[in-house]
């Protein structure tokens, strides 16, 4: 490290040595001192949301802000979470909502997981999180949530306590850890200026696909829609979903089905959109090469179909439609981290989520378009008729996606298909 | 530590000459620390994790199944080859084509530094969106075919975007690092005294041997550190390879993203594992490309 000139510098040079021990020492103290400082440094309120009532939660959470993790993929869900209901929290409650946009789920599951690993029990980062399916799994199974809370809320009045759909995810019973909030269902869109039938089957969509080549297309999985087409083709191949209800995974079945579908996949690949060469990559990108008229049929969230007709993404002509025991009924929860810093706000902004006036709210199509999870006829009688008017414009009717749809099984079956997906069909 | 001037010193001016000592390396310290706390600290809070010293599933047992599991993933040794592939192909054809641009514009004024300077604040979030609209299949440039009466349908223009020879990518990576390169080269150029070059062609070279055996070799360190950055950037970079690239195999760093986004906690560790291996990788071609700066420094200076 000789200076090339023999100039004298300002100042002299150090050996190389005390500098490194001087950075690690400084290094190592600041790790410490972190460490150490491990308690929260917010008191936590003494009150326990598990035992307290409603009124003493709603009066715990009065000025404070809940910290909402959830999927910000969409204008319509955001702009829905921002004004509707932050507006109601806060002239409701006077509680303000922070809403943390994620890009997958699985990344507040995640900062959960390092937040507990971290030893920061209490005060964590994050209130609430929009949930389901593996996700929930993963924090149940690792004992990552607040809870049961869902029989503290009063909305919960307005579900039906034998309706599978809002009490198990994924054939996991919910048990109070999570409370309803999208009624999400996976079907299917086509343009029907382009497509004369629409294919009600999975056979059908292979001979309306071999017919029409490159005009078909699904996300590549493990992205979550992509995960989803996988399960009804699962479902649409090998005969149903009811071989696979039930809360455990059956490896012998999966052994035996599984073939089947992906043969059915190969089989279909050649005629995919660009060959099957590549996958689209995600589901923005699937919407945007129908919206482009570069494919005619694709697999989507019923929601989305409302929401690209209602800004004039799609053309006019798109309609979405329902394959019969194979399109997904998928809905989604919420869902408190064991150590959110703010149950009870949570609790309240849960409530308003699941609450009539947010179900409806949340299925205008110029507002969201996302069906509602709640038991319309245990709403009251004012907000039925509301619930009536929208489902009137909706474009397909609520009853025939909820008759004809099914659950999502056991998570296990989605993992296996993306990992399956990876190894046989992709590259 | 060569003070250099030696004179005696009396007791009491030791406190302002040991800060005077120490001041270069006081005021590095912040920034040293910041890196060495923030990046230091997490690679050896992911080792731990990754060899499963903590961890919130089977935390306790130490082991180096998680590396085994990394190697072993058919999934990983492509993975590296597509990474290698991008970031070597992407590298060296933004250097090459730089330094002919730089030696262009070497007589150029101001304006071509601030023409190179122009794609460096553009995001790559937005260069990434306008590859899209100009090549994908329902893209401009496809439009345009479609109207001139070259192609029947969109499904007769090529493939550009997510791609298996992941041209988007690279088409992408050249847009955005062939101004960065040749704003660098262009320094160096403007650094060099043209008189060596006078001199070679006084002396009978010619424009090659001129370029080959006086210009190049000025500008080789310029080159490599140049080269350095594009080269670590892009062997690490996520979201062009993950929006613009193949479906399968995919980069590296989308791997490590997939295994740290499972919602199968019990990969975790592998896919630290798999984070601390691209890391090391990239600091093995930092630590190959400074050696080679450093060689070429000394044969100057032996000169």
């Amino acid at each position: 490290m000789k200076p090339p000139s023999p100039l004298p510098l300002p100042y002299p040079l150090l050996s190389r040595r005390h500098f490194l021990l001087l950075s690690t020492t400084a290094c190592l103290a600041i790790l410490t001192s972190n460490c150490v400082q491990q308690k929260p440094a917010s008191e936590s309120t003494s009150l326990d949301p598990k035992t307290a009532s409603w009124d003493q939660i709603l009066a715990a959470a009065k000025g404070t802000t809940v910290n909402w993790a959830m999927w910000g993929g969409s204008d319509k869900t955001n702009a829905y979470a921002d004004q509707w209901v932050a507006n109601q929290l806060k002239s409701q409650y006077d509680v303000t909502v922070n809403r943390v946009p994620l890009n997958d789920t699985v990344e507040a599951v995640n900062k959960v997981v390092g937040e507990v690993q971290a030893g920061q029990t209490k005060g964590g980062g994050i209130d609430l999180i929009w949930i389901n399916g593996e996700n929930f799994r993963t924090m149940k199974q690792g004992n990552l949530l607040f809870g049961p809370f869902r029989d503290k809320l009063p909305s919960n009045q307005y579900y039906d306590a034998n309706n599978a759909a809002v009490n198990s995810d994924f054939g996991l019973p919910i048990e109070g850890y999570s409370a309803p909030y999208t009624g999400s269902y996976y079907v299917m869109a086509a343009d029907s200026a382009k497509v004369q039938q629409l294919p009600k089957t999975f056979e059908e969509l292979l001979i309306w696909t071999k017919a029409n080549p490159g005009r078909f297309a699904y996300v590549a999985p493990p992205q979550f829609d992509g995960s989803r087409f996988l399960l009804t083709a699962l479902y649409g191949v090998t005969g149903g979903y009811e071989q696979y209800t039930g809360a455990e995974f059956n490896e012998t079945l999966w052994n035996e089905k599984s073939p089947q579908m992906f043969d059915y996949l190969k089989e279909l690949e050649p005629y995919l959109w660009r060959k099957g060469e590549t996958y689209p990559p995600t589901q923005s990108r699937l919407q945007e090469l129908f919206a482009n008229g570069e494919i005619w049929i694709m697999p989507v969230f019923v929601s989305n179909v409302a929401e690209g007709l209602a800004n004039g993404q799609f053309p006019k002509t798109t309609q979405a439609f329902t394959m019969p025991g194979i399109s997904l009924n998928d809905p989604s929860f919420t869902a408190i981290p064991i150590n959110a810093a703010n149950p009870a706000g949570a609790m309240i902004l849960a409530n308003i989520l699941s609450s009539p006036e947010g179900q409806l709210q949340k299925f205008k199509p110029d507002v969201w378009g996302d069906p509602p999870l709640l038991d319309t006829s245990k709403a009251p009688s004012d907000l039925q008729a509301e619930f009536a008017k929208v489902e009137a414009g909706y474009g397909i009717p609520l009853q025939e996606l909820i008759t004809s749809t099914v659950p999502v099984v056991n998570a296990e079956y989605t993992t296996r298909l993306e990992k399956t997906w990876e190894e046989q069909i992709a590259g | 530590m060569g003070t250099g001037v030696v004179r005696p010193q009396p007791i009491r001016a030791t406190r302002p000459q040991f800060f005077r000592q120490w001041r270069a390396y006081l005021l590095l310290l912040p920034a040293v620390g910041i890196i060495g706390l923030l990046f230091g600290g997490g690679l050896v809070l992911a080792f731990l994790q990754s060899i499963g010293a903590i961890g919130i599933l089977g935390a306790g047992r130490i082991s180096l199944d998680a590396y085994w599991a990394a190697f072993t993933n058919p999934e990983f040794l492509r993975s590296l080859g597509l990474s290698l592939y991008i970031a070597i192909v992407a590298t060296g054809l933004s250097t090459i084509l730089s330094v002919g641009l730089a030696l262009l514009l070497r007589s150029a004024g101001r304006w071509a530094s601030l023409a190179c300077q122009i794609t460096l604040p553009i995001p790559h979030l937005v260069g990434i969106v306008g590859i899209l609209l100009l090549l994908s299949p329902s893209g401009l440039i496809s439009r345009g075919f479609y109207n001139l009466g070259w192609i029947q349908s969109d499904q007769d223009f090529p493939l550009l975007v997510n791609d298996t020879a992941n041209i988007g990518v690279l088409l992408h990576f050249l847009w955005k690092e062939i101004p960065f390169v040749t704003l660098i080269l262009l320094a160096v150029l403007r650094s060099i005294n043209p008189a060596y070059e006078m001199q070679a062609r006084v002396l009978g070279a010619s424009r090659w041997q001129c370029f080959w055996n006086v210009t190049l070799p000025m500008m080789k360190s310029g080159i490599l550190s140049a080269s350095l950055i594009v080269f670590g950037y892009i062997f690490a970079s996520f979201e062009v390879p993950f929006l613009l690239g193949s479906t399968r195999p995919r980069t590296l760093p989308i791997l490590v993203y997939r295994a740290f986004t499972d919602t199968d906690l019990t990969r975790r560790p592998e896919a630290i594992a798999l984070g601390i291996i691209l890391s090391l990788f990239s600091i093995l071609v930092i630590a190959f490309y400074s050696w080679l700066i450093s060689r070429d420094h000394k044969s100057i200076q032996g000169v």
